[in-house]
């Protein structure tokens, strides 16, 4: 409270000339006009320059989180910082990712040494008292407490004696099982609530491989059908080239037939006129033309020897 | 305006409507003890989201200073000067002190019962100064140390 009264009006270290502001497209008219009609219609106008007002009063108040959550108007993205160009999706050019960087979920506990003691604490004393300083800080209270009788050896300090041991002995032995199995329980718990997202993303990539299976199929369709058309083509082919050849050899045959007919009417009209021939003219030869032209033969025969000699 | 029992403006029985919605998921939220709170629940001064970015409660946002480690003895009077002693620095240090010490034994992938058994040794530690030192002074063996 007294805080709230002693507080400054500071700014926020950015001199508002060097800023430009766009504001949002309607939906800051949106929330104008819901605030402002509940109310009446006259007051339109004056809660305009009073929003106004009030942002700039506002800009120098401290930061409280129901003014973000009342009015969304009063967020505006910011087209310029200090002569550099600002983006809708690079809004925060002053922000310091060294000194603050941003949250990470931690991956284990810090240790510990005893199951109460920090290991900070035993860094922190290894300059000054080595490893076993604060091993000697504690075996010492220890020691002054008995010394001092602030630890009372009465007759129940077996019991915590054996207590100590037995809880240490089932902590060290049944511990870390135990914490496995309530991390299970809790893994399994928040894979339920993370496994829908996930199993309905692997369920949509199945979905999508068989709608791409299909498609390919449907292409795969048309080359099937073009086989089936080359494969009939090809049949309709082969028995039309059949049929010629069928064709062919038929009217082959016919012709040949009456070409062996002629030809055998010719050889036999030959043969018969030749033997026919020569019987005649073996009847018709006399002895005497036989004589004579043997004669003749060997006159022939005489001049060519003597020619030839 | 006319919002009465038997008359409402459109706008009222619009569905959403977040003036006109008094249900709560949680009943803490539909008490709303954040009104009567808003002194204890304010960001620090210094908080400026565009530079620091979201707001981490195991944080301190003032100026850099040392570390009680790192002080030497001594600084630590001036060192404890430089602290904040106003009612609410002490507030903040000790929800900072809290968060601390939540983000480094439960906010974590293997949470494990290191924290309770810390609280469990500090606690053993008061009642056994404080209650059971005084109980066993009758039952000591020696009067002088």
């Amino acid at each position: 409270m007294l805080t709230k009264f002693l507080r400054p009006f500071v700014p926020n270290g950015v001199a508002t000339s060097l800023i430009a502001y766009r504001p949002l497209s309607i939906s800051n008219r949106f929330f104008q006009n819901a605030n402002s009609k509940s109310t009446s219609v006259d007051k339109s106008s004056k809660t305009d320059e009073k929003s106004l007002v009030g942002q700039e009063n506002k800009k120098e108040k401290a930061l409280r989180v129901e003014d973000s959550l009342k009015d969304l108007s009063s967020i505006k993205w910011r087209t310029e910082h200090n002569g550099k160009r600002l983006w809708p999706h690079d809004q925060w050019p002053e922000r310091d990712l060294v000194n603050f960087p941003p949250y990470k979920l931690r991956e284990a506990p810090n240790a510990v040494r005893w199951y109460f003691v920090p290991e900070s604490w035993f860094k922190f004393f290894y300059d000054k008292t080595g490893v076993t300083g604060p091993y000697m800080f504690f075996y010492g209270l220890i020691i002054y407490g008995f010394s001092k009788e602030y630890i009372v050896l009465w007759y129940d300090f077996t019991e915590y004696l054996i207590l100590a041991a037995a809880v240490i002995t089932v902590v060290k032995k049944v511990g870390p099982s135990v914490g496995d199995i309530f991390r299970g329980w809790h893994q399994e718990e928040v894979d339920r609530y993370t496994s829908v997202v996930n199993n309905s993303k692997a369920m949509a990539g199945k979905m999508l491989h068989g709608y791409e299976e299909s498609l390919s199929r449907a292409k795969n369709v048309g080359q099937l059908a073009d086989a089936r058309k080359d494969i009939i083509n090809m049949a309709l082919e082969t028995a039309y080239r059949d049929r010629m050849r069928q064709m062919y050899e038929a009217v082959k045959r016919r012709l040949d037939y009456q070409v062996a007919l002629q030809n055998a009417r010719k050889d036999f009209e030959r043969t018969n006129m030749i033997n026919w021939i020569t019987t005649e003219v073996k009847k018709a030869i006399t002895a005497k033309q036989e004589q004579d032209t043997l004669q003749a033969c060997l006159n022939q025969l005489r001049q060519i020897a003597q020619q030839s000699r | 305006m006319t919002d009465a029992w038997y008359s409402k403006t459109n706008e009222t029985i619009i569905p959403g409507n977040p003036d006109r919605i008094k249900a709560k998921w949680d009943p803490l939220q539909y008490l709303n003890l954040a009104q009567y709170l808003k002194v204890f629940n304010e960001y620090p001064r210094d908080f400026n989201p565009r530079v620091h970015g979201p707001y981490c409660p195991w944080r301190y946002y003032g100026k850099r200073d040392l570390s009680f480690g790192d002080v030497k003895l001594a600084d630590v009077p001036a060192w404890i000067a430089r602290r904040d002693k106003t009612p609410m620095g002490v507030y903040q240090g000790g929800i900072r002190t809290f968060w601390k010490f939540y983000r480094a034994y439960m906010d974590n992938k293997k949470p494990n019962l290191i924290w309770y058994t810390q609280i469990f040794v500090v606690a053993s530690l008061f009642n056994f100064i404080f209650y059971a030192i005084p109980d066993r002074k009758h039952y000591k063996w020696a009067k002088y140390h």
